[in-house]
């Protein structure tokens, strides 16, 4: 479980680029290609070290209140992706 | 100048290309010789050369290498072809001068991509996510270690730009009258009719 008050930070050397229904980044370190849905690649921007998972799990509820998506344990998911694949630095 | 391959065919008509992209034995180069009767030109029938600054697909010199079992749909063609055996498997080339002089297409900007996927029953032709089309592309990209970052840009930027389609594969006319329907005439609406 990632501690609600980490600021998750993207690695410097992985390249993002969009899609409409999602975005693709690559990491230049690993050579290694992952595809985003559009939540997790929402996620990804958010990482720049100004938000909390506590403030990102909130900016993603806001964008979908009515959603039976359980958003909070998601966002914590994607997280944990992107830092067990090595994609986030320590802040 | 290293240009991302692609295992894809690419027609060119009126000025935009298609890409015709999925693994051997997908219908690419009967796909591409149907589409040549039909007045497109050829860039490739097994390899797409994306030029890694401007996109543009460029024009590959090897010859159309047909296997048996596409041929017997042009029976026209085989005056023109040449038996060979690869790998143990029957295959006929065709130099695409032999059907017409200005077959070879020019460099042309990508406008539409089909992926296509193996079928046996009733041709099906449905619009594709830009994510599973990347996907799908990433795995037919021949050269991927040698551009890296460099082919994702390149990669996201032809998604960007063209409509995308999956194809599942039934009869030959009954695929082509689809993509001529759905696909033909919204990268190149003057010339759906090139019949």
């Amino acid at each position: 479980m990632l501690d609600a008050d980490l600021k998750p930070i993207a690695r410097d050397d992985v390249q993002y680029s969009p899609l409409d229904d999602g975005a693709v980044i690559y990491d230049t370190g690993h050579e290694r290609v992952h595809v985003l849905n559009s939540t997790a690649a929402y996620i990804w921007n958010l990482c720049d070290g100004s938000s909390t998972i506590k403030d990102i799990q909130a900016e993603i509820e806001q964008l979908a209140p009515a959603s039976r998506w359980p958003v909070p344990r998601k966002v914590e998911e994607v997280l944990t992706y992107f830092e067990k694949e090595g994609l986030l630095r320590a802040g | 100048m290293t240009y991302l391959r692609i295992h894809a065919a690419s027609i060119v008509v009126g000025e935009a290309a298609l890409m015709l992209c999925g693994p051997n034995g997908a219908g690419k180069t009967t796909l591409t010789l149907r589409f040549i009767a039909e007045g497109a030109r050829v860039l490739s029938d097994d390899e797409a050369w994306i030029h890694p600054l401007t996109t543009l697909i460029h024009p590959s010199e090897r010859p159309l290498v047909v296997k048996q079992s596409g041929l017997h749909h042009f029976p026209h063609y085989a005056s023109l072809a040449t038996c060979f055996e690869d790998h143990g498997e029957i295959v006929w080339v065709i130099d695409p001068r032999s059907i017409r002089d200005d077959l070879r297409g020019v460099p042309s900007p990508c406008r539409a991509i089909i992926t296509l996927e193996p079928g046996d029953g009733p041709a099906d032709l449905r619009p594709a996510s830009q994510r599973d089309t990347f996907k799908k592309l990433l795995q037919q990209c021949m050269n991927f270690p040698d551009l890296g970052p460099r082919a994702v840009t390149l990669l996201s930027r032809l998604i960007q730009n063209s409509v995308l389609y999956e194809l599942r594969r039934g009869c030959l006319e009954e695929s082509v009258e689809l993509i001529k329907e759905k696909v033909l005439c919204r990268i190149s609406p003057s010339t759906t009719t090139i019949t």
